[in-house]
């Protein structure tokens, strides 16, 4: 501030630009580059020419304020006399950078130093920024990123090194044999059946059926080889794949489906396998028996080689100016199936709701188009395959058919032997025949490679928020939890909780209340730290949640959701999730305090019976009181309910009501209610608005006032004899 | 405005609307006249109809079923200030998608202008609704719309073709 003020002096006043905002569209919508600047002395809106369209005194400005409108934000300015003014429009990539410079803006008006979360955010502008401007400029990396993918999967295989070894130099050899069997053809025309010698003749022939007998063994071992490295990759890559996506956060899964992960742990993961136990091995044998042959080549017949080699630029050609055609039939035959197999996976898992709407006739309907057009995408990538393969089978020929004419003609001319003619094209088809696996090997490494990133990508996310530095150890928790000037947003440009503070002491009872969508849920997964929070801090015991450690979070803290969710296994697995080994007389207690004990005990195998996809199925009641019993196990410091009773009846609701308090004797609990009547005996109600804490008290406070709680209230009373006569 | 039946519908003709100096809309109906915020309420499969209009203090007033037969300047006005709310740009036609190793690079024409985009792949970045119509989420999480595959243009069917 005090540089800013003394350079006022020097420069002309225009020029001391204090912070400074690009945005996308102007206050009346045009889409046009300006920028908002803060001066010492005003706030301006400035073409990219630098011309002033607006200026606000900072004398009659009383802040800034942003906008949110889904997919961008306006930002506003507010004067003295409580007039907004529009200032200009972001889009979702401009928005942090928004919100940072609102914060500044304020910052400035009070007079204070830019406030805490300042760096936070601008940290967070920069690397949104910098992550822009990435968008904006086409990469070109491609090469140096397939290196990096190779030098990734090298890690997989390093473990294998001496089976990789191994599997090479059979490579060699196997390679070498293959070389030098053709050659044998020269002395078998030339110096046995030419000069009619039928001792060397007999010997050249076993010798020959030696070479092709060894062939055939080391074939068969390099097989078994592969086989074996390849099952004991494949097997490493799913489990990293797998204990990777345990370790990812909730966020990530949050706007991705599941099916893509199940294809990629299987198919993928098999991919890779064969082409780092398989494909790279071979690729490399290929490529020293490919030089081998070609010096075989030039040894043979130097002159006829290079005539030869001069075709070799042609077929390059042809094959480059058909190999995106091919490429892009994969893509689109692999997104069709894509679309088809995620379609499935949805149509089963809804199947209840699209019976219950008679839907299952336009389910059909809509299944055959998406079948129809992946059968489509087949078709066409398989004819277009078909024509591939015999336009290259005949090319082949014919290049041989071209070698046997030259050759021939040599032989005719005297220049040539016979044997060195016929061992020269043996040779020059095989020559032929390792380009044309060579092709396809490349496209399978492509393939492989794509495979390999879509997995990289996966095991390169960023595992679920560590502990910052050292984490905290907490043996015993009181249970006393601070909220301190929490914001946060699912997504960008969308926050659901707004500076909410609160502290609730150890051993307190507290119920949340709010409308639907308020942010009750949200601000309970903040604290079983599902998300950490974009600004401000929570804590346990004074720890910020960040610092604790994660199994001490877990075992402290105890959630009942409001979906409950049963895994395929018996009640007494589903109960003791979180405390594998617990006696069944613990298991038991729970599910006595949490009123489940005497429903299961009814249950054709008692504790024993198998629930979910492929058990008894149970109501939504019993499901919630199997999960709440799940969550008493573990005996927690902090019982939080997220509308735990919302899925049963009345009268079940106060049976587990009651059971609730007792169990909440001696602990800190956290209960979020649909039935206000359910929170008549907490010690304070927070009331959640629109993602801000709007009141807190007890219930008989909350009542006399005029506020949302009486609102929510009097919606209630009035709503519920109906509902209930309807029932 | 008008509440028919329980239904917030808003009379087409009965309302105008004009910016004022500072950006905002501003509506005029039944000798009432106040700063209003409009926003679609579909704004990808009808993005120019259903029309939702609050007041400053964000209570809802009505929606607009459509802006058929309105005069053109209160169209304006009101289909400007919807179009950034939410802002979800419609792809217009496509000049060129190149892949750069797990990263798809879209050069685009949006109804908002030319623009580029960065999504992740095809799978996780397009969602495709009934009626052809799909939803393109970029790696910032902006989303644009993208029209049924019959209303491409030559160029952008061909970009398109490589993958879809
Ligand atoms: N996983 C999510 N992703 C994006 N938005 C969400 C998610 N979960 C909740 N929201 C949004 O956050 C807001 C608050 O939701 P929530 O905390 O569940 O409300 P409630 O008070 O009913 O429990 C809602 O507008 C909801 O749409
Ligand atoms: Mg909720």
């Amino acid at each position: 501030m005090a540089s800013a003020v003394r350079a006022e002096r020097s420069i002309p006043e225009r020029e001391t630009v204090l912070f400074r905002l690009d945005t996308d569209a102007s206050e009346s919508g045009r889409w046009e580059s300006r920028s908002v600047v803060l001066t010492p002395q005003a706030l301006e809106v400035r073409k990219s020419d630098g011309e002033t369209v607006l200026r606000l005194a900072v004398r009659d400005l009383a802040g800034t304020a942003v906008r949110e409108t889904g997919g961008g934000a306006w930002i506003e300015a507010l004067t003295l006399d409580g007039q907004p003014v529009r200032l200009g429009f972001c889009k979702l990539s401009g928005i942090r950078a928004m919100q940072a410079f609102d914060a500044q803006v304020r910052a400035f008006l009070d007079g204070g130093p830019p406030p805490e979360s300042r760096d936070r955010a601008e940290a967070g502008s920069a690397s949104r920024a910098e992550d822009h401007e990435r968008a904006e400029e086409p990469v070109r990396l491609s090469w140096s990123d397939r290196l990096r993918v190779l030098v990734h999967l090298a890690r997989f295989v390093a473990p294998y090194k001496r089976q990789m070894l191994g599997l090479c130099g059979i490579l060699l050899i196997a390679a070498a044999l293959e070389a030098v069997s053709p050659y044998l053809m020269k002395p078998i025309i030339d110096g046995g059946v030419l000069s009619s010698s039928p001792a060397a003749f007999a010997g050249l022939i076993g010798l020959l059926v030696a070479a092709y007998v060894l062939e055939a063994v080391f074939q068969v071992w390099r097989g078994k080889l592969g086989i074996r490295l390849g099952s004991l990759l494949v097997g490493r890559i799913r489990e990293d794949m797998f204990g990777k996506l345990m370790d990812l956060p909730i966020r990530y899964y949050e706007r991705r489906k599941t099916a893509p992960f199940i294809s990629r742990i299987q198919h993928d993961a098999e991919f890779v396998q064969e082409f780092l136990a398989l494909g790279m091995t071979q690729l490399f044998a290929q490529f020293i028996l490919s030089c081998a042959v070609l010096a075989m080549m030039f040894f043979l017949d130097w002159r006829l080689t290079l005539f030869m080699l001069v075709l070799a630029p042609v077929c390059l050609a042809v094959v480059l100016a058909l190999w995106p055609k091919l490429r892009s039939l994969r893509n689109r035959k692999w997104n069709a199936e894509y679309d088809l197999q995620q379609y499935i996976s949805e149509a089963l898992q809804g199947v209840r709701v699209i019976k219950a709407f008679h839907r299952g006739e336009t389910e059909k309907t809509r299944f055959r188009t998406l079948n129809g057009i992946a059968v489509g995408r087949m078709k066409e990538q398989a004819v277009w395959s078909q024509w591939m393969h015999s336009g290259m089978g005949l090319a082949l020929s014919l290049g041989i058919a071209l070698a046997w004419f030259v050759g021939g003609q040599r032989v005719i001319d005297g220049d040539a032997t016979l044997g060195s003619v016929v061992a020269f094209t043996a040779y020059f088809s095989m020559f032929l025949g390792h380009l044309e696996s060579n092709a396809r090997a490349m496209g399978w490494t492509n393939a492989a490679l794509a495979a390999a990133d879509r997995i990289l990508d996966l095991l390169q996310a960023e595992p679920e928020s560590e502990e910052d530095g050292v984490s905290v150890r907490l043996p015993q928790a009181r249970g006393e939890i601070t909220v301190e000037d929490v914001r946060f947003g699912y997504e960008q440009g969308r926050e659901v909780l707004r500076n909410v503070s609160l502290q609730i002491r150890p051993g307190e009872k507290i119920g949340i209340v709010g409308r639907s969508g308020a942010g009750k849920s949200t601000l309970i997964h903040l604290l079983c730290r599902f998300y950490d929070p974009d600004a401000g801090r929570i804590c346990l015991d004074g720890i910020d949640l960040r610092r604790l450690a994660k199994e001490d979070l877990r075992r402290h803290v105890g959630i009942v959701f409001q979906e409950t969710y049963l895994f395929d296994g018996t009640v007494a697995e589903n109960i003791g999730y979180g405390l594998p080994d617990a006696a069944p007389e613990r298991i038991v207690q729970a599910a006595v305090q949490a009123r489940a004990h005497d429903f299961i005990s009814r249950l054709p195998y008692g504790y024993d019976t198998m629930v979910g996809e492929r058990g008894v199925q149970l109501s939504g009641g019993e499901k919630q009181r199997i999960s709440i019993a799940r969550t008493l196990l573990l005996n927690p410091s902090v019982l939080i309910l997220d509308e735990a009773t919302s899925s049963v009846d009345t009268e079940t609701e106060s049976e587990i009501q009651e059971a609730l308090e007792r169990l909440s004797e001696g602990r800190t609990t956290v209960a979020i209610a649909h039935r206000l009547s359910a929170l008549r005996r907490v010690d304070r109600i927070f009331v959640l608005d629109g993602g801000t804490l709007a009141e807190t008290g007890t219930h008989e406070q909350l009542s006399g006032r005029d506020g949302v709680y009486l609102r929510l209230l009097r919606s209630q009373e009035s709503g519920r004899p109906a509902m209930e006569g309807a029932r | 405005m008008t509440e028919n039946g329980g239904l917030p519908w808003i009379e087409t003709r009965s309302v105008r609307f004009e910016r004022d100096g500072q950006g905002y809309l501003i509506a005029e109906w039944l000798g009432r006249r106040e700063r209003v915020t409009a926003s679609r309420l579909f704004p990808l499969t009808h993005p120019d109809g259903y029309i939702a209009v609050q007041d400053s203090s964000g209570r809802p007033l009505g929606v607009l079923r459509s802006l058929e037969g309105m005069e053109a300047g209160s169209r304006t006005a009101v289909e400007r200030e919807a179009g950034f709310r939410p802002f979800l740009p419609r792809i217009v036609s496509i000049r060129r998608i190149r892949r750069r190793f797990g990263h798809w690079h879209w050069d685009v024409l949006t109804d908002a202008g030319p623009m580029r985009i960065r999504t992740g792949p095809f799978y996780e970045s397009i969602a495709k609704l009934e009626g052809g119509l799909r939803l393109v989420t970029d790696v910032t999480d902006q989303k644009y719309g993208l029209p049924a595959e019959s209303e491409w243009d030559a160029r952008s069917r061909k970009m398109l073709a490589k993958w879809l």
